[in-house]
């Protein structure tokens, strides 16, 4: 099955394989992107987002959230290059995430898929239908229908918090002094709140709180309007944070790099000097003077 | 048939003495430089030369009966040992390719060469190779009587000793400095740093400069001795009271290794004098000039020693020789003199028996048994004579105690059925006094250092007689660096994390860091600050395992096991110190010193490689149980 989304949209095309309880893969392609979401008996069990997009990688989103180090990820990649297995099941092998963790954070990846391709108007869509067993990692199914619902919702409210929020990137921290208790908020606030321990950057609060850009947004703008956080223009300094942050790493890699060579020839010069000093030919008849006795 | 005399009085000693097993591999032994056989009467060298051509595979009756001979004509001439006889044996065993299948015919030439160490070396190492726990205990406590006799390894023993504790001494020296001052680069360098605010990057310029300190003194080929210090004293502000004992406990080695240089140097004079002169036998070399050698205050016995070893030699020589007259009066004059009185009653005894005075001779053998009642040939000489004179009774009262005291001689391998022909046995000098007279400090010493090889070799450019003040002002130094570290805002690198931090005050107080303490991993804030952590915990962290492995124990002095590390690195010293001593002797053209040196070397050499990989897994171990308990470990982070 295949064509083209201004033909077929996309609600009609995810209702269409939920509804016959159809297992195969449907790619969406658009805006230079494919989307390619696995079905096992009408549910989504798993998405592969377009490699052009790391927002949406599920390594990029463990970094943000920081369970991930950006070293941990690259050597996590290198063993998934070589290994063939997926990055959320070498992810679970190797303790670094519990499946729990794993699985929520495998839907998240899925909404903020479904949200991306929602917005579609121009693109095509293929559907390849084939047995599809989900990974012991992977979490629950998700039903097509209830995501469906979350989607529209997405489109019809996401402009409306967006507009309440500052355009562009913007910083958000907790206003200082203020005391909340957590009974009053709702679930998103909550976790919102509390990931603003992490990051004043609102899309690794997102990931820290495992919230998509719309649920992050909603509950970001009600905090709001509760008072509790003040949101900002990103200070040049801060944007530039990440940057500069990984110019110090590459500079501090060279000079530890550089420093390496020098000790290790520092090394190389010490060893020969105690191999001169103390079993060179040399030093060993010295040190073999006692046989002269016999 | 007679039965084998039983031994079993050095059962405890030899119990005790098993951990030295390995050590006494290690020593010396005896044999002959070019005339094997020189200075013993023509009878036993022609018959000694007999037994050497004797010996070989599927001969061990020929042998047995060349070695009963050699022994009654030995007995004769007062003869103790032929120590030169068995690495003869050995040589030859080696050159025909029966090297392998030489046990039997080694063992026999124990008979005739018991005071030989290298033999009784041998057969332990035969030993433990075939699993006798039996003949284990007997050759060791063989061994051990050997040693406690003179003969000319002795200051070959004393040399070896020193060579190896200095060559010990210098491996631990250069492990420590070299162990600390990388403990101590990351808080130097911030501190050098200190000094080039102005720069853009004062990192660099600070990690050049440590470098350099460390590298210049070993590319300018500075003595080890001295790089050490100076490598100590610029570390010293940094370390730990632990780390401050394995630094003062090199320093103070060094001192000892300077001093090692002076005894060396002058026992190696006394070596050159010796073998001018005659041989002895079991007894040593007969020095040319020993009046004058003894004279000299750089000599390494103390005079009156000397004289007394002198004298006794003198007069062991005249008996082998067959001067009867002349020997009877020396062991009177020693006697007179109250010197190793019990040894000299026991020879004049059996050179009067010899004379024909029988009766002098026996009460010098009372005499001799009533200075030295447990040990000694004594009794079992005035036995023997007893017999001889049909004093049955006489002979019969003192049996058992006169085979007591044999079997006390165990080295000597009396077999019953082979004492049946009125053997005497005489008293070789005791070696006891002399060892502790060879370590006696004395002045000819200290004026011997600026001389010895190892001023030159291991504290140039110091002047000879400034090293012993340069490693005091260097340990003093040291000193007054910790002191004011205590006093002055230096840098302190945390040992988990490496973060490094301006602190005043004792180390043990501020080398983890508040964050580890607080085990917040890699911090509570994310951003920059996160980071910037988990980028020095990544740092460090290779740092100390790339320590760890290079200079094995350094990990673990990071994880702030100091002594423990310092037992490591004394362990791992020793073992190199063997491997240096040995490595020389290979290829020694002593067959038997060559071929057990071999074995040393190579068996010191997989001892340091196991040592190297296990300090450096434990290290590595030790030092991410320190991460994973302040929580910056990366499972944790």
């Amino acid at each position: 099955m295949q064509g083209k989304i201004a033909d077929f949209g996309i609600p009609d095309i995810f209702q269409l394989v939920s509804s016959q309880g159809k297992s195969g893969s449907l790619a969406i392609s658009g805006n230079d992107r494919v989307t390619i979401f696995l079905f096992s008996d009408g549910k989504i069990v798993d998405v592969q987002p377009d490699r052009r997009e790391p927002r949406s990688l599920l390594g990029t989103m463990l970094r943000d959230a920081g369970l991930l180090t950006e070293s941990e990820l690259r050597r996590i990649l290198d063993a998934q290059n070589s290994g063939g297995k997926k990055i959320g099941e070498i992810l679970v092998e190797k303790g670094k995430v519990s499946p729990e963790v794993l699985a929520r954070y495998l839907t998240l990846q899925v909404k903020e898929c479904l949200f991306d391709v929602l917005t579609l108007r121009e693109g095509e869509y293929r559907f390849e239908g084939f047995a599809v067993r989900p990974g012991r990692w992977s979490g629950e199914p998700i039903r097509p229908d209830v995501l469906m619902m979350e989607g529209m919702q997405f489109l019809d409210e996401y402009p409306r918090y967006r507009e309440k929020l500052p355009a562009g990137t913007f910083r958000v921290i907790r206003r200082k002094g203020e005391k909340v208790d957590p009974y009053v908020l709702s679930e998103e606030e909550r976790l919102l709140w509390k990931a603003l321990d992490f990051s004043e950057d609102p899309d690794r609060v997102f990931r820290k709180a495992c919230l998509t850009g719309f649920e992050g947004a909603r509950g970001l703008v009600a905090l709001l309007e509760r008072g509790l956080v003040e949101v900002g223009p990103v200070e040049r300094e801060r944007e530039d944070l990440v940057y500069r942050l990984r110019e110090e790493r590459v500079r501090r890699r060279r000079l530890e790099w550089a420093l390496s060579a020098l000790w290790a020839g520092a090394a190389v010069a010490a060893a020969a000097w105690l191999h001169k000093a103390l079993l060179s030919p040399y030093a060993a008849e010295a040190f073999a003077e006692w046989v002269r006795f016999f | 048939m007679t039965p084998r005399v039983p031994n079993r009085a050095g059962c405890l000693l030899t119990t005790v003495s098993l951990p030295l097993v390995f050590l006494l591999l290690l020593t010396p032994w005896d044999s002959s430089a070019g005339e094997p056989f020189q200075g013993y009467p023509e009878g036993i060298r022609a018959h000694a030369n007999r037994v050497v051509e004797a010996a070989g595979t599927g001969k061990a009756e020929t042998l047995a009966v060349e070695v009963r001979s050699l022994r009654q004509l030995m007995f004769r001439h007062s003869v103790i040992s032929l120590n030169a006889l068995p690495d003869l044996v050995f040589e030859r065993a080696a050159k025909e390719g029966w090297k392998q299948n030489a046990s039997a015919a080694v063992r026999e030439l124990a008979k005739v060469a018991p005071l030989s160490v290298p033999l009784w070396a041998w057969m332990i190492r035969d030993d433990l190779r075939r699993l006798d726990p039996e003949r284990f205990a007997y050759d060791l406590s063989g061994m051990w009587d050997a040693l406690r006799m003179y003969s000319p390894a002795l200051l070959g023993y004393a040399a070896w000793v020193l060579l190896f504790g200095s060559a010990a001494a210098c491996w631990f020296a250069a492990w420590a400095s070299i162990a600390l001052l990388l403990r101590a680069r990351p808080a130097l360098t911030a501190d050098v740093s200190r000094l080039f605010r102005q720069f853009p990057n004062p990192e660099i310029p600070a990690a050049l400069v440590v470098l350099s300190c460390f590298a210049a003194p070993v590319i300018a080929g500075v003595g080890l001795g001295v790089c050490a210090v100076f490598w100590i004293a610029l570390s010293a502000g940094y370390l730990r009271r632990g780390e401050l004992v394995i630094a003062t406990t090199a320093v103070l080695l060094l001192g000892g290794v300077y001093l090692c240089g002076g005894i060396l140097h002058s026992v190696s004079r006394f070596s050159g004098d010796s073998r001018e002169g005659g041989w002895l036998g079991c007894e040593g070399y007969i020095p040319r000039s020993w009046p004058e050698a003894a004279g000299s205050s750089g000599h390494p016995l103390s005079m009156a020693r000397w004289e007394e070893m002198v004298k006794f030699s003198r007069a062991r020589a005249e008996m082998q020789g067959g001067s009867l007259e002349s020997a009877d009066r020396m062991w009177t004059e020693q006697i007179l003199d109250g010197k190793e009185a019990a040894g000299a009653y026991n020879n004049r005894g059996i050179v009067r028996a010899r004379l024909g005075r029988t009766q002098e001779a026996l009460s010098d053998f009372e005499a001799s048994a009533a200075l030295s009642p447990t040990g000694g040939p004594a009794w079992w000489n005035a036995y023997q004579l007893h017999l001889q004179l049909f004093q049955l009774e006489q002979a019969n009262r003192i049996h058992s105690v006169a085979w007591a005291s044999i079997r006390n001689l165990s080295s000597l391998n009396f077999l019953a059925e082979e004492m049946t022909h009125g053997e005497l046995v005489p008293s070789p000098l005791q070696a006891g006094d002399i060892w502790k007279s060879l370590f006696t400090l004395r002045g000819g010493w200290l004026r011997a250092l600026e001389e010895s090889s190892f001023y030159g070799r291991f504290f140039r450019p110091v002047p000879a007689r400034w090293v012993l003040a340069f490693l005091a002002a260097g340990w003093l130094w040291a000193a007054v660096w910790k002191l004011l570290s205590l006093k002055v805002w230096l840098h302190s690198a945390c040992r988990s994390c490496g973060t490094r931090t301006m602190v005043v005050g004792m180390r043990e107080t501020t080398d983890i860091c508040n964050s580890c303490r607080a085990q917040v991993g890699a911090g509570f804030r994310g951003g920059e600050e996160r980071e910037r952590r988990i980028l020095n915990i990544t740092h460090h962290r290779r740092y100390v395992r790339a320590c760890s492995v290079i200079f094995p124990g350094s990990g673990a002095l990071w994880a702030g096991k100091d002594l423990r590390a310092m037992i490591y690195g004394v362990i791992l010293c020793l073992s190199l110190g063997a491997l240096t001593v040995s490595l020389g002797v290979g290829s020694a053209d002593r067959a038997l010193v060559s071929d057990l040196q071999t074995l040393v070397s190579g068996a010191a050499l997989a001892f340091v490689a196991l040592l190297w990989a296990g300090g450096a897994w434990w290290g590595w171990r030790s030092f991410g149980a320190l991460q994973l308990r302040y929580n910056v470990a990366r499972e944790r982070t």
